[in-house]
């Protein structure tokens, strides 16, 4: 009887979090999956089952291999990027000099704005002819461009953009792990002969190792999960030279209301954020753990 | 692998107010064990640091051998060191470790390995290459620390308190290793401790330092059968020596015979020096007294209050409130400034001769 009633209790206590889980989270994601494997509803017509149809026309539709190469070039860009340059900066800051704080601020300030705002400040740095960046190419004397309109620009504008945004955010991690490592592992290095660099590639760099895979992974989900930038800088143009993932499923969802599409297309991306999750445990569980 | 001399030249360390090391000089001889000694914070850590490099200094010079490497960075100092808290490499295993400097310093890998191999035998960690430090235990990381040292087969090794993590037992026996290899392999050592036993124990020379400044320096006996000073004389020995005051009229003229002659100075006893003497020692009553095993430690006061220990042999415990008299020989009275605390060695002949004392408190 009471053995009963501390289930109930038990059942009664998790509720909450769970039906919040059920109606929030997995009940979109069964209903996903489903619609991916429905056609759209129209006007007066309701979904039909289509089997595996809407997967062929994904598989047909230009665009999305285009917006999947576009993220693939995205990601490989910002990635490496982002975090050489987080961990430079990090490791600049990390020495005392005065106004380190202020350097410290500097450099996290991007990443405390909203990506809309950051959008619209290199809105601005790439506006043709006025802007920042024309205008110190044209003291350079070279030509103008349109960054944002130029099918071979546009892309590198918004990795520009990301690799601005998150390099601080990453620093962040990388300033907190520098501070784990003891000192005295830095002077030992010092009296054994080894010099700066030899230092940092035989010390350092191995004892931030998890802290670099923690990083990567969380860059790597960032880059299909950003969209920010695009809706307000190119929508995606010109001509989808800037079109990512998410934005795909953004237009398809909400500009051409194709729901079905846009769940089959949602399935693919989860697909894929689901496999970097599991590369994420995996890696983080078992190969980094030294101590 | 012979040692090298290291010679410090009136160094001196600033932290924005506080002065850490203030003017402190010292020379260690090729091969010889020196110890650097003080109570917590009086800049033992700092000077040390500062003869590796790994402080600047504000004033003073640094010398290994016959070359200046005030200005030189750590590296180029050939000098090797334990770190209080070992300081291994955690992603490395102890053979990395342990060779890590090596290949830095590109030795070829034939004169590595035989390195390795002595050095393991030396310190027993053979079973123990393929291991990482968290693996080992507190005194296994201790060997590997050594070990990091001893392989560079620097002239100059540096240890701070690297004993200072091991149990009672451990310490002992590491003591005595480290000892045995400095002597085998002919290093110059520089060690840290705040332990007056260990460097009592380990040392050919004891520098012993107050207040970033030395007090007093040389060999283990000097400091301990003649302190120049009252806090080397608090420092050095365990049980610490009894200072007593002079200005006491009773005291005064049991020491000097004369109730006036004794102030302004203070009286220095070991307890080991003191034994009751029945019938014409210095009155006194017995406090408390401690079994040790091999030693008993009876507290005693004196006339005027004042406390003074002996330490006899065997059991010889004595009930608190007993009437004992004690004496000391003549060659073991201490006497000190009161005011600034300096060995008053001039004063002693004012002391009269044990026989002579014998009467005097015979009368009084
Ligand atoms: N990095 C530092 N910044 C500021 N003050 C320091 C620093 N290092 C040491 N000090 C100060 O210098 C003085 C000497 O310190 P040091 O570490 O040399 O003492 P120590 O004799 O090694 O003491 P311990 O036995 O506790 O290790 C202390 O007053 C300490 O507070
Ligand atoms: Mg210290």
């Amino acid at each position: 009887m009471s053995k009963r009633l501390n289930a109930l209790y038990g059942w009664l206590l998790i509720l909450p979090a769970v039906s919040l889980l059920a109606a929030f989270t997995h009940l979109p994601a069964v209903m996903t999956l489903l619609a991916s494997v429905h056609s759209t509803p129209r006007g007066t017509r309701p979904p039909h089952f289509v089997g595996l149809d809407n997967y062929r026309d994904m598989m047909a539709d230009p665009i999305f291999w285009q917006s999947l190469w576009n993220n693939l070039i995205y990601a490989l860009a910002t990635i490496p990027v982002s975090v050489a340059l987080a961990l430079t900066m990090a490791l600049l800051v990390n020495r005392s000099f005065p106004g380190r704080s202020l350097a410290r601020l500097a450099f996290f300030t991007p990443t405390v704005l909203p990506m809309i705002a950051v959008a619209n400040i290199w809105l601005f740095f790439y506006t043709p002819d006025y802007g920042l960046l024309d205008r110190l190419v044209g003291f350079l004397g070279m030509a103008h461009h349109n960054w944002l309109g130029e099918r071979g620009t546009a892309l590198w504008a918004l990795i520009a953009v990301a690799i601005w945004k998150e390099s601080g955010f990453f620093m962040i991690f990388y300033l907190a792990a520098l501070q784990q490592i003891p000192a005295t592992l830095r002077e030992a290095a010092a009296l054994e002969g080894a010099g700066p660099w030899t230092c940092f590639r035989r010390v350092t760099l191995p004892l931030l190792m998890p802290t670099t895979l923690f990083v990567l992974i969380n860059a790597l989900i960032n880059a299909f999960r950003m969209v920010d930038h695009v809706v307000v800088m190119t929508r995606g143009g010109p001509d989808n030279a800037t079109s990512l993932l998410l934005f795909h499923i953004f237009e398809v969802g909400f500009r051409f209301w194709d729901s079905a599409y846009a769940a089959t297309l949602t399935v693919v991306l989860v697909t894929i954020l689901s496999l970097v999750a599991a590369l994420k445990f995996h890696f983080l569980d078992s190969r980094t753990h030294y101590r | 692998m012979t040692g090298a001399t290291v010679t410090v030249t009136e160094i001196t360390k600033r932290w924005g107010e506080t002065l850490a090391v203030a003017g402190v000089s010292l020379s260690a001889g090729e091969g010889r064990f020196v110890t650097l000694l003080g109570p917590s914070g009086c800049g033992k850590s700092t000077t040390l640091r500062v003869i590796a490099g790994l402080e600047t200094v504000d004033g003073g010079s640094v010398r290994i051998g016959d070359r200046d490497v005030t200005r030189l960075p750590p590296s180029r100092r050939a000098l090797s060191m334990v770190f209080q808290s070992y300081a291994l490499f955690p992603h490395m295993t102890v053979a990395e470790n342990l060779l890590f400097g090596l290949k830095v310093r590109k030795v070829a890998p034939v004169e590595r390995r035989r390195r390795l191999t002595r050095v393991a035998e030396l310190l027993s960690i053979d079973g123990l290459l393929s291991r990482k430090p968290s693996q080992l235990s507190g005194g296994q990381q201790q060997r590997v620390a050594l070990g990091r040292a001893l392989i560079a087969e620097a002239p100059v090794c540096l240890m701070d308190e690297p004993l200072s993590n091991l149990d009672a037992q451990l310490r002992g026996e590491m003591r005595r290793e480290i000892r045995a290899l400095q002597e085998r392999l002919g290093i110059t050592m520089i060690y840290v401790t705040h332990d007056q036993a260990e460097a009592m124990s380990m040392s050919d020379h004891v520098v012993l330092m107050n207040r970033g400044a030395i007090e007093q320096q040389g060999r283990p006996g000097d400091l301990y059968n003649r302190p120049a000073s009252l806090f080397t004389a608090r420092f050095i020995g365990s049980p610490a020596m009894d200072i007593l005051d002079l200005s006491d009229p009773d005291l005064s003229r049991f020491v000097f015979g004369d109730p006036e002659k004794g102030a302004g100075l203070l009286l220095g006893l070991r307890p080991e020096t003191v034994s009751p003497a029945p019938g014409h020692g210095l009155p006194a009553v017995v406090e408390a007294s401690e079994y040790l095993g091999a030693d008993t430690l009876l507290s005693c006061r004196a006339a005027g209050g004042q406390r003074l220990s002996a330490r006899l042999p065997g059991a010889a415990t004595m009930a608190p409130g007993t009437g004992v008299n004690l004496t000391w020989p003549e060659e073991a009275t201490h006497l000190f400034n009161a005011a600034d605390g300096r060995r008053r060695d001039d004063r002693l002949s004012d002391c009269p001769t044990a026989f002579t004392r014998a009467r005097l408190s015979q009368i009084c």
